[in-house]
């Protein structure tokens, strides 16, 4: 505690810069969320629905390439990032992911409302990493007066690595997931020896939790034409229950008829598939560039 | 029970393609629902499969794929029972489609439901892609083959189910219930479609003229027995039968005052007079402000889909009004924007009151709705609570709630049911429960979105005097012509989200070729639009 660096920072100071923080928070969150549903008599997109393959008929090198390589590429390379320990190199890492991004020539709005979605989360590193970071020497802490809690700005440094990396990593997901159509993605992670099993189930999960989420929201608005509004009592605990068991119920059944209709049309335990793959000495390149980008950001992790 | 008809005059020397020997089944812990079936169907057939809601009939066709099979030993597909090896064959041969196209639709892509079935017979990949497009060439689906099932509209899903089976050129097609739900003009792409395969045919539906363009020979299952099995025309032409099997469709010969002119249906009884709209009612509303006004309502999906488009619409109390269109063309968003579930762009006045976003919250006090599913709105575990459940939402005295449920359950002939669980009643049954929960709520207006899609003509016409004793302004979305021209005043077609016609539906439906028209309830929007127009140049 003696050896570390002391700064005194004036309360009213930092209410202000907690007070800028929650702006910068609600301005994204008003950007993500409100944009498509801010015209009268438009409805507001589900954000919380996985959608997957959505820009499958664009054209970039994202989307020409052979969909194994680009995910044993993509995933070596978000798990190299995750070793980064710096936060200026897990800074690199975010820019280079929002260079991919670009590049796969995903929308704007989308990667925004992604980015949004774990600002919560990461959100709390922010608040509570500085705050509770072990205090080692050299450590430079600032004093919030009149309190005596420490913030600590190693801990600060460790919550923006571990946010970076974070955000680098989810935005490589869209070039990953969104540059083919779902069952090719699928069907090349079972070529990378995913089982066919998890694969299926995957698929029709992707395509069901549309037609579930139709039944639940038509569910929802019967109740609500009915007058149901949740409360904080028994009785909407009680018709919640109720919800969720039909639901179940309904899905149980409609499980039993997919499966019925799969069979009528010769379903044997296995999906057939009509995609072909074929890797070119371009994907095999691309294979290796983007681990290797990684790779160069972990050596210069390591030496700085 | 009377004398059971199974038609000698069918009998045929060949052997048959589908034998069932004194086949009964049971699901789980249920009753019996198919009681010592004795059938045979040849090559070449074209059965229909008809019977009152509940009677067995999707049973039996799942029977007739091996997806049922609790006694392989009592069903014989060419001449084999169906089990095992032949089984798996045989399934590339019949071809099954369900009443729900999204049981069928289980890919990520239309392209991929599509080739399902061709790959796993074994088809090479340029063959499937010939084959797939070809199939979704005949549904006129082609364009939407790279689309999620979820991206199209029931029409088209259902259409895009039958190419899924049309890829796998079965020998043998059964279909349950193909045209629920659809439009005119998806009922008569199914027909073309239909009347053009030349394998065996089975089909089963509630709708006899449909049955009748398509099919020769005709059974009838009740409680699982089957009760006739003789042409098509010997059953509509023997109306004792259809009442006793709920298939009576005579009462919708009533509104036309004749008898509808096709093949031996002169049994049918018909008034002399077409029954007239409850207009009194209407006419003492006319005179005070309208209970419903739209100006310049629109309103737009998240995926740019325009729903409504700019809606201008006055409904006076005690007005009964159609809402006509194709599938897609906005009745049910319009419905959903009446009852306050979507909130659109420009005015939506309810009696008298403007209704912003803060107060269409509690437009369900007024407006109620039955969906086209009633088990969306059935979540309760006993019919007692279902009724209860909005009444307990308003907080009303426990002896007024017990008092409204009782006189709901007895308007709507549930009786008794108290106690029963709402998902195990039959759709006719269901679709009155939704009607109870709603009409015991003391709604001023009461839509009703496709009210008789799944019901067998018995529940046609129970549900058809229930609503025609209720004393309330009701808005009926419906591609039953009968019922419109039988229930309401007022009729307005929709095209794309826009009203595009208003006028009486004594002017759009009351003539000679009109009322041959409803009783085949084939009419087409175009014509009626055009008729609608000729009516009100303006």
């Amino acid at each position: 505690m003696n050896d570390a660096a002391a700064i005194h920072l004036d309360f009213k100071l930092f209410i202000l810069a907690i007070a800028l923080l929650s702006l910068f928070y609600l301005g994204i969150w008003f950007l993500a969320f409100n944009r498509s549903g801010s015209a009268k008599g438009r409805e507001k997109e589900k954000w919380f629905v996985p959608v997957v393959g959505l820009d499958s008929s664009k054209k970039s090198f994202f989307h020409h390439w052979d969909v194994r390589l680009k995910i044993a590429s993509l995933f070596s390379y978000c798990l190299l990032i995750s070793m980064i320990s710096e936060a200026i190199m897990a800074l690199f890492a975010l820019l280079i992911s929002l260079g991919a991004v670009l590049l796969a020539k995903t929308p704007f709005s989308r990667l925004l409302r992604r980015m949004t979605a774990m600002t919560g989360f990461l959100s709390m590193f922010i608040l509570i990493l500085p705050f509770s970071a072990v205090q080692k020497p050299g450590d430079q802490l600032i004093f919030i007066d009149p309190f005596t809690l420490a913030f600590n700005l190693r801990g600060l440094q460790l919550a923006l690595t571990i946010v970076f990396k974070a955000a680098a990593i989810a935005m490589m997901m869209e070039p990953l997931f969104n540059t083919a159509p779902l069952p090719a993605t699928v069907q090349g992670m079972q070529r990378l020896g995913v089982p066919a099993v998890i694969c299926q189930m995957a698929l029709m999960a992707h395509r069901y939790i549309f037609v579930f989420l139709h039944e639940a929201k038509r569910m929802n608005t019967g109740m609500r034409l009915r007058g149901f509004r949740k409360r904080t009592d028994m009785e909407t605990l009680r018709v919640l229950g109720n919800f969720v068991g039909m639901l179940l119920i309904r899905s149980v059944d409609r499980t039993e008829r997919v499966y019925q209709a799969m069979l009528a049309r010769g379903y044997d335990g296995t999906f057939p598939t009509h995609d072909t793959f074929q890797a070119t000495g371009r994907d095999w390149l691309l294979g290796f560039f983007w681990p290797g980008i990684a790779l160069l950001l972990l050596l210069l992790d390591s030496k700085y | 029970m009377h004398k059971l008809a199974h038609g000698s005059t069918l009998a045929r020397e060949e052997d048959p393609l589908f034998k069932i020997d004194s086949l009964s089944f049971r699901y789980q812990y249920g009753p019996l629902v198919l009681r010592e079936i004795e059938l045979s169907i040849y090559q070449g057939d074209r059965l229909a499969i008809a019977g009152a809601n509940g009677s067995g009939k999707s049973t039996l066709a799942k029977h007739l794929n091996g997806l049922l099979n609790s006694n392989p030993s009592k069903i014989y597909y060419q001449g084999k029972p169906l089990t095992e090896q032949h089984l798996n064959k045989s399934r590339f041969e019949i071809g099954l489609l369900f009443q729900d196209p999204d049981d069928h639709l289980f890919c990520n892509t239309l392209y991929d439901d599509v080739a399902f079935g061709p790959l796993n017979q074994g088809k090479t990949r340029e063959e499937t892609e010939n084959i797939v497009h070809e199939a979704l060439t005949q549904v006129d689906l082609e364009p939407h083959k790279d689309k999620a099932a979820h991206c199209l509209s029931y029409g088209q899903k259902k259409r895009a189910a039958l190419a899924a089976i049309l890829a796998m050129k079965p020998t043998t097609l059964i279909l349950d219930e193909p045209t629920v739900n659809l439009d005119t003009k998806q009922v008569s792409i199914i027909i073309e479609l239909l009347k053009h395969f030349q394998g065996t045919l089975i089909c089963i539906s509630h709708d006899l003229f449909f049955l009748k363009e398509i099919c020769q020979r005709a059974l009838v299952l009740q409680k699982g027995v089957i009760h006739h099995n003789y042409s098509i025309d010997e059953l509509m032409a023997a109306p004792a039968s259809l009442r006793e099997h709920g298939l009576d469709f005579s009462f919708r010969s009533s509104c036309c005052g004749n008898h509808h002119q096709h093949g031996n249906n002169s049994h049918i009884q018909a008034n002399e007079q077409p029954s007239p709209p409850p207009a009194a009612v209407c006419e003492k509303g006319l005179s005070h402000p309208p209970l419903i006004q739209l100006k310049n309502f629109s309103y737009t999906y998240p995926n740019g889909t325009v729903g409504l488009d700019n809606i201008n619409l006055t409904i006076h109390k005690g007005e009964s009004l159609a809402l006509l269109g194709e599938n897609g063309a906005g009745k049910s968003t319009l419905a959903a924007s009446l009852t306050g579930i979507l909130s659109g762009s420009g005015s939506y006045v309810f009696n008298g009151q403007k209704i912003s976003q803060k107060n269409r919250k509690t437009l369900w006090k007024d407006v109620g709705i039955i969906f086209q599913d009633s088990a969306d709105q059935l979540f309760c575990p006993t019919c007692w609570e279902e009724v209860a459940f909005g009444l307990k939402q308003r907080k009303l005295p426990k002896q007024e709630i017990h008092r409204r449920v009782h006189n709901a359950l007895d308007m709507v002939h549930l009786n008794g049911f108290e106690e029963r669980v709402p998902l195990d009643m039959s759709g006719g049954e269901r679709k009155r429960l939704a009607i109870a929960s709603v009409i015991c709520l003391q709604p001023q207006v009461l839509i009703m979105d496709e009210p008789t899609a799944g019901l067998d003509p018995q529940g046609e016409e129970m549900f058809l005097k229930i609503i025609s004793e209720l004393d309330i302004t009701q808005i009926l979305i419906s591609h039953d012509l009968f019922f419109i021209a039988q229930h309401c005043q007022k009729a307005i077609i929709m095209d794309r989200g826009a009203a595009v016609c208003e006028c009486s539906t004594k002017t759009l439906l009351h003539d000679d070729v009109e009322k041959r028209c409803l009783v085949n309830f084939n009419l087409n929007l175009c014509e009626l639009q055009e008729r609608c127009h000729k009516s009100h140049p303006n």
